[in-house]
């Protein structure tokens, strides 16, 4: 009976883990753009988090941190959150619901289209967003190569 | 109370004053608004929940939240919330400043935070309390009644408080810590018990709060799949009369709440688990006499496609954890038993129809009476089992 309990628990268990690890062929692949005000050295994974978890709201050098991402159903932001963050948009929605409505924190702004993105960051000091992967590996936008 | 909201707003005044080149040197992100708002319909048989809702139903829940947040500086960030919130007998509606807070942030590494927040403060409490009254960010229509205190009266007090946070963030590998400590310094709740409680018998007192302590440790593991935390909140509470020959039956109370809590995320399920564990100490005329209620509840919730989700949850409240079925409560009062715990098995959808939109839907098979408020139920006796069905439409913006 111990032995079935924990067989059991064990398959739920994986059940329930594998598809957070599972990345379905033919989704997205996502490249991280930053405004030229900010220095390319600063993006780690774990700063991405820390800025999209909303712990921290300020660069390094000073500036203020202003984020842009996708609403939280385009396969672009889905993409995004799993693969340069390792979560999923409710996950995410969830933190920022806590953190707007108890007001400890300033949550990303969503933009529609890609020629949005492109341009709120491009024109905004601190500025941090994503968009569709041009090439593969991904590679940051170079301070002022956007044009 | 309003001598103390004057002294902030000076101190905020003064910081504006003083960043306000800073800001503009750095092109500051401007104002933001958001807000959101629900109104739900009840119906339920037993026992009334949220205003008459055993009649012809109840539309006597409703909220209304609009918050905005200001940097005034990178590191310094100014927010507020005005909120109403009707409830049935239990909130009424009455406008009221939610937090209005300055954050600063000390330290931002990209391995950690450290900050101050001053001002009026929601109280990290458990994982919902902070955003509790927004139907977007809690984890139904209602909130799990044994760990959130819905229906005791004595919500408002976990609400948010003139304090003073400290917070830190660590982040090791996969691993973040979060750790907030918060002080209030002494404060008038009578205006809580007498919402709460209707007030008789409380001509001529105050109650002061005093020792009001918040603090809140929380752990995400592996990126978030798993989050744990501990939260305490504990307060004196004394009632002091203006007549000092007045009779005080009751002369204070000391509460001590704890919530453990953990959380466990996938791509299309949560499972979500608390437990409140809360001593209590009442100093009365007869000598002290102390207790301690406790409660859980665990939820299952699924994604079941893009914009729709559906949960289980089961909710269980004993008012006394030394007599979790009433009986001795019964043997000595002759009042009966089924007051003093409650079991809710909760099943819920919610179905976010359109970008701002969400659709809610819940019922609450209730066995015990022990979240039905005697305030929603004067004249009648409560009722041993009870089924609520409730609807909600939202927006946020």
């Amino acid at each position: 009976m111990i032995k079935r309990t924990a067989k059991g628990a064990l398959l739920l268990f994986s059940l329930l883990l594998f598809p957070f690890l599972a990345r379905s062929e033919g989704a997205p692949k996502v490249e991280i753009m930053l405004n030229a005000s900010v220095a390319e050295s600063y993006l780690t994974r774990d700063y991405l988090r820390a800025l999209f978890t909303l712990r921290t709201r300020v660069w390094p050098d000073g500036q203020p941190v202003t984020l842009y991402v996708f609403p939280d159903t385009a396969p672009m932001h889905v993409a995004f959150c799993r693969d340069e963050l390792g979560t999923y948009p409710y996950i995410l929605r969830s933190v920022w619901d806590r953190v707007l409505f108890s007001g400890t924190g300033v949550i990303p702004y969503t933009v529609e289209s890609e020629e949005e993105m492109i341009r709120q960051v491009l024109s905004t000091p601190g500025a941090l967003g994503y968009r569709a992967a041009r090439n593969d590996p991904i590679e940051l936008v170079e301070p002022g190569g956007m044009e | 109370m309003k001598a103390i909201h004057l002294r902030w707003l000076v101190a905020i005044g003064s910081a504006l004053g003083g960043l306000a080149p800073a800001a503009a040197e750095l092109s500051m992100p401007p104002l933001t608004i958001h807000g959101a708002l629900a109104q739900a319909y009840v119906r339920s048989t037993g026992n009334n929940y949220f205003g008459s809702s055993t009649g012809s139903g109840s539309r006597d829940l409703y909220e209304v939240a609009i918050n905005g947040s200001m940097p005034l500086h990178p590191k310094l960030l100014l927010t507020g919330q005005l909120m109403s919130r009707q409830a049935g007998s239990l909130d009424d509606s009455r406008i009221r400043v939610d937090y209005f807070q300055l954050d600063y942030q000390i330290l931002t590494e990209p391995s950690g935070s450290f900050g101050i927040r001053l001002g009026k403060i929601k109280n990290p409490y458990g994982l919902y309390n902070a955003s509790r009254d927004v139907v977007f960010s809690r984890p139904g229509i209602t909130m799990p009644a044994s760990v959130y205190f819905t229906g005791l009266g004595i919500r408002d007090l976990l609400f948010s408080t003139e304090a003073a946070h400290i917070y830190g963030s660590w982040q090791w590998g996969q691993t973040v810590s979060e750790l907030v400590l918060g002080a209030a310094p002494k404060f008038d709740a009578t205006s809580i018990f007498v919402r709460a409680f209707g007030g008789a018998g409380l001509e001529g007192t105050r109650i002061k709060a005093r020792d009001f302590y918040v603090g809140q440790w929380a752990q995400d593991w592996g990126l978030g799949r798993f989050r744990t935390a501990l939260s305490y909140l504990g307060a004196r509470l004394a009632v002091e009369s203006s007549d000092p020959d007045a009779f005080v039956p009751v002369s204070g109370l000391d509460a001590d709440v704890w919530v453990a809590s953990v959380q466990w995320q996938n791509p299309y399920s949560s499972i979500t688990a608390e437990y409140v564990w809360a001593p209590t100490c009442s100093h009365t005329v007869q000598g002290d006499m102390c207790g301690d209620l406790d409660g859980i509840y665990a939820q299952y919730r699924r994604i079941l496609k893009n914009n729709l989700a559906g949960y289980l949850r089961y909710d269980l409240r004993w008012l006394d954890r030394n007599d979790r079925s009433g009986r001795e409560y019964e043997q000595e009062t002759g009042m009966p038993r089924e007051t003093r715990y409650s079991r809710d098995h909760v099943l819920g959808l919610d179905w976010k129809f359109s970008p701002g939109w969400g659709l809610f839907g819940e019922y609450h098979y209730i066995v015990g009476a022990a979240q039905a408020s005697p305030l929603e139920n004067q004249g009648r006796e409560l009722d041993d089992r009870s089924q609520m069905a409730l609807i909600m439409l939202g927006y946020r913006f």
